[in-house]
């Protein structure tokens, strides 16, 4: 039996049990719509970014980077007279209503002050050779008059009651070695901390930093969050201005901006393909049509609820739209039975090779999507693929017997005899095709995440002011020293910093190096402490004693001074620093996950630290993150899928239409539509200046796979010479999915915007392609 | 009869309280209407620190200068010349000592900021400041004293408590005793206060 026999039996064969292929048919949409309601979605942006190991290990370290998964409140006294005791009332307010488990302050709320004396026990284990130096000079007879002659009108002064402790117990300035060594941890713009806040030298402006367990990739968190900081702020005192400013913002404004795109595409859709319909087909069959997408919307649903744990709400929002193109099988079946003539069953049987082929090259081109690292265009292809094959086989086996076939009358005649080919016109084309790809080879591919994504202005005069009045410390490259012990982690980051001096000398690191040594530097530097001691303490002491005594000072006035250089010096810990009063400053740049301890060195984020780190430059455990260098890695896994996706789909379809014609001048004809449209969309894109990404890639399968079936079944028409109602199915559907998807065009939300005008231009060309110029290129004798 | 001995108690306590509370209100509202009231003010005043880090008391002496709005002058003249002048967010600072003349900005000296914020809220009398930073009681109430404890944990690693008194008309400040958290103790005396009067222009130049 021949195919067309096969399908004709099956009409047959169904036509007698149509009712229980009904009722087959409604249980099983019951039962997936069922399954379909177990679908975990998760509002997840993460879920689209590429599963590679390198990238997901960088996330992992993004999220530990000291302002990872921070929400930043500046507040701005306008008032005037403002001081800072009040801004850091009102903060104190603030942030009493955002607590755990959603917030948690980044920095302690440690009212202490830096211990003068334990500060010094640090000294030994962190004097370099050139602080040695420096500390040499402060020990000759001159300096020492000078800096007496300095404490001692210090302590007359109005602020000695501050200075007094740090003079008992540093008369020789020994510890301005060490705060140069601070002074250059200089991360947020020269504020000063004050009970757990960042305030400006000119107590006018506060920036809070809190903590928080949601995820800037979790838009539907992100809401709750922000909503829980604009009540906080909702009663701020009059004259203060607050600006708020984290990753969540901007997931909250992508997710509302498609939201609200969504309303305004689904509305101008919906209006143009009831207008379509009204058009073109001007019957209640309209309602099988209609209703077929969401049939197979429910039945690829289940399945993937099935197959997966949690599924992207991007992949489900955007399946649904692409579900749409199954309504082209219903509409090639649909007018083939109201144009093909013959019984319902022939008609169907010959309409069922091209709606066969066309449903085969989408399904290889959305296969394609399978090869993708990204977890959210995986789910897509199955959700894709299935939805293809349900709406294929719900369009060949049930629909023929819903709709109302038009009256018997004499099948269209297949005509017998060959076509010609007008070869000037294929030459033409070629020429034509060519250069447009030539044209359009140049266009790049968008490595960056925030170029597809709503950044309003509003947002970008936030980040601004925050990176103006903070410093750019948020934007910093982070590199992580690893280690399963603290010292291993310490001698890499030391490693490291050497590194640096060495490569990039102006690159402008804040690292913990030069602070927090690993042992052996420790070690030597205690050993070069005890020797300058042992050398120069005892003449130190007498001459300290002599010059402080011309001043009035007491003999005892300098003890702890003495004491501490007949100390023993100790290795350092983390709680040195925190008995020295500076651990909060050190953990920002120490982290311990999971059993592991990371120093962290932040520079700016430049194409040299990139380079060096692209080029093997940095010592053994250290890992470069970066905002820049994500995008590297995310522009990576997009450049493989473009070129998979546009090589798997083109090559795929190709070698199916090579084997569905066995002839490759008709296997090259029916590409011509969709080579079109490819070109389409890179010349639109270079005159544009527009590139692709994200979102627009994956509009790609859809153009080429469409562009396939118009192509197929034009070719099959030119080829048979039977009219079944090709041309208008082809240009029915072409239109509903210019309407459906092109209406895209119309959003805000830039990726989205992007992927509308991908589909619009690309099935928009190759429409009249397969139309006009199809038919043009080979045609049938008379 | 137990209970109506406990609930006297607690009304008479709460009274006192209240009335505490009031005379305290009272005081300080007197004060702000007098001494926040004052424009210009020129005095002298003699220091005593008495720091256990030296052998003998230190005694300095000097002139204070203040006109609102923000300029203020604190000048020593023995045993060292030095001081400073600020200008709103504008000052220098000298000391012949250790040979030092510098001009700053009081946004970039945190230590000359401390300072100057004490001086204008005591001069101010800011009272919504200074009753954010310090615990008020009244000491004695002719001539007014107060007796202030710092609230902050960072400031009570430094004072224990100060003791300011004003002149019988509340207008000025006549005496201000810093107690230390080691012992040590400051007292600052000031005399031939001067109120509004005209202040020479040059004096607040930085």
């Amino acid at each position: 039996m021949t195919p067309v026999g096969g399908m004709q039996a099956c009409y047959a064969w169904l036509a007698l049990r149509r009712k229980r292929m009904y009722l087959l048919c409604l249980t099983l949409l019951v039962l997936c719509g069922a399954t379909m309601l177990t679908l975990q979605v998760r509002d997840d942006i993460g879920i689209m970014l590429p599963a590679s190991a390198t990238l997901q290990r960088s996330l992992a370290l993004m999220d530990m980077t000291p302002f990872a998964r921070t929400v930043f409140i500046e507040l701005q006294d306008h008032n005037a007279g403002g001081a800072g005791d009040q801004l850091v009332s009102v903060a104190k307010a603030v942030t009493a209503k955002l607590k755990p488990p959603h917030f948690s302050p980044v920095l302690p709320d440690n009212q202490a002050i830096p211990s003068p004396r334990e500060l010094l026990r640090l000294l030994p284990s962190l004097v370099d050779a050139a602080d040695l130096a420096d500390l040499q000079a402060r020990i000759s007879p001159e300096a020492m008059s000078r800096r007496m002659a300095g404490n001692y009108t210090a302590l007359l002064g109005m602020n000695g009651v501050l200075s007094k402790r740090f003079i008992q117990v540093d008369p020789l300035g020994f510890l301005e070695v060490l705060l140069a060594k601070w002074n250059r941890l200089h991360m947020f713009g020269g504020a000063r901390m004050q009970d757990g806040f960042l305030l400006k030298p000119d107590g006018r402006t506060l920036l809070i930093m809190l903590k928080t367990d949601v995820s800037v990739t979790d838009a539907g968190q992100s809401e709750a969050l922000m909503g829980e900081i604009d009540a906080a702020l909702l009663s701020l005192p009059a004259g203060i201005e607050a600006t708020v400013l984290s990753g969540h913002r901007y997931a909250l404004a992508n997710a509302r901006t498609i939201k609200s795109d969504l309303k305004r595409v689904f509305s101008a859709s919906a209006l143009g393909l009831l207008l379509i319909f009204m058009v073109f087909i001007r019957s209640r069959d309209v309602v099988w049509i209609a209703l077929l997408p969401g049939a197979v919307l429910l039945i690829a649903g289940a399945v993937l609820a099935w197959c997966y744990d949690a599924v992207s709400g991007i992949t489900l929002g955007f399946g649904a739209v692409l579900l749409g193109i199954t309504v082209d099988f219903a509409l090639h079946v649909w007018f083939a039975l109201r144009h093909a003539g013959g019984t319902p069953g022939q008609a169907v049987a010959r309409v069922a090779r091209p709606v066969l082929y066309g449903a085969a090259t989408s399904m290889a081109a959305f296969a394609a999507l399978l090869t993708s690292d990204i977890t959210g265009i995986r789910q897509l292809a199955v959700f894709a693929l299935v939805g293809l094959v349900s709406g294929l086989l719900l369009a060949l086996l049930v629909l023929p017997h819903l709709v109302h076939p038009a009256g018997v009358r004499q099948a269209a005649l297949l005509q017998v005899g060959t076509g010609r080919w007008n070869l000037p016109l294929a030459a033409l084309v070629v020429v034509a095709l060519g250069i447009g790809l030539w044209a359009g080879a140049g266009v790049g591919i968008d490595r960056q995440l925030r170029s597809v994504g709503m950044f309003t202005e509003e947002l970008q005069q936030a980040e601004q002011r925050i990176r103006h009045n903070w410093g750019g410390a948020r934007d910093s490259a982070v590199l992580f020293a690893e280690g399963t012990t603290l010292d291993q982690a310490l001698e890499r980051n030391h490693r490291l910093a050497q590194v640096l001096a060495d490569q990039l000398p102006d690159s402008g690191v804040v690292s913990l190096d030069s602070l927090w040594p690993p042992a052996s530097v420790q070690h030597a530097n205690r050993a070069r402490w005890a020797r300058f001691v042992a050398e120069h303490g005892r003449d130190m002491t007498s001459a300290l004693s002599v010059v402080a005594a011309g001043y009035g000072f007491s003999a005892q006035a300098f003890a702890p001074f003495t004491g501490f250089l007949n100390e023993p010096p100790s290795r350092l810990d983390p709680e040195f620093f925190d008995r020295a009063g500076v651990g909060s400053l050190n953990g920002f740049l120490h982290v311990v996950d999971g059993g592991k301890q990371y120093m962290l060195s932040l520079l700016p984020d430049t194409l040299e630290v990139r380079q060096l780190a692209a080029s093997g430059g940095l010592p053994e455990g250290v890992t470069l993150v970066s905002s820049q260098a994500l995008g590297g890695l995310l522009g990576q896994a997009i450049s493989k899928d473009f070129i998979v996706f546009v090589g798997v789909a083109c090559g795929s379809m190709f070698l199916l239409l090579l084997m569905f014609f066995r002839r490759f001048g008709f296997a090259l004809l029916a590409m011509v539509p969709l080579v079109s449209g490819i070109v389409a969309v890179l010349l639109l894109m270079r005159v544009s200046g527009g590139s692709f990404n994200l979102f627009n890639v994956v509009a790609l399968p859809l153009v080429i796979g469409l562009g396939a079936d118009y192509g197929i079944f034009m070719v099959c028409k030119a080829r048979s010479g039977a009219d079944l109602g090709t041309s208008r199915a082809v240009l029915v559907s072409g239109l509903t999915t210019v309407v459906g998807f092109g209406a895209l065009v119309l959003a805000r939300h830039p990726g989205l915007h992007t992927l509308g005008c991908t589909v619009l231009v690309g099935v928009g060309v190759a429409i009249p392609v397969a139309l006009l110029l199809v038919p043009a290129l080979y045609r049938r004798a008379a | 009869m137990k209970m109506r001995a406990s609930f006297m108690a607690l009304l008479l306590i709460l009274s006192a309280t209240l009335a505490g509370a009031t005379e305290l209100d009272t005081v300080l509202q007197r004060l702000k209407t007098t001494a926040g009231a004052v424009q210009t003010i020129q005095s002298s005043f003699v220091q005593e620190k008495h720091l256990t880090m030296f052998s003998e008391v230190l005694e300095s002496r000097g002139t204070f200068s203040f006109q609102r709005p923000g300029k203020l002058r604190w000048e020593y003249e023995a045993p060292v010349k030095m001081g400073f002048v600020i200008d709103g967010d504008k000052g220098r600072r000298w000391n012949s000592l250790v040979k030092q003349d510098q001009h700053f900005q009081l946004e970039d000296n945190l230590e000359l900021r401390i300072a100057a914020e004490q001086l204008l809220v005591w001069t101010e009398l800011d009272l919504d400041k200074l009753q954010r930073a310090y615990a008020i009681e009244i000491a004695a109430e002719q001539p007014v004293a107060l007796l202030l404890t710092p609230r902050g944990m960072a400031a009570r690693q430094f004072v224990d408590h100060l003791r300011v008194t004003f002149s019988p008309s509340a207008q000025t400040v006549t005496e201000v005793a810093i107690f230390e958290a080691g012992g040590d103790k400051t007292l600052l005396r000031f005399s031939d206060s001067k109120v509004d009067r005209a202040l020479d222009g040059a004096l607040f130049l930085p």
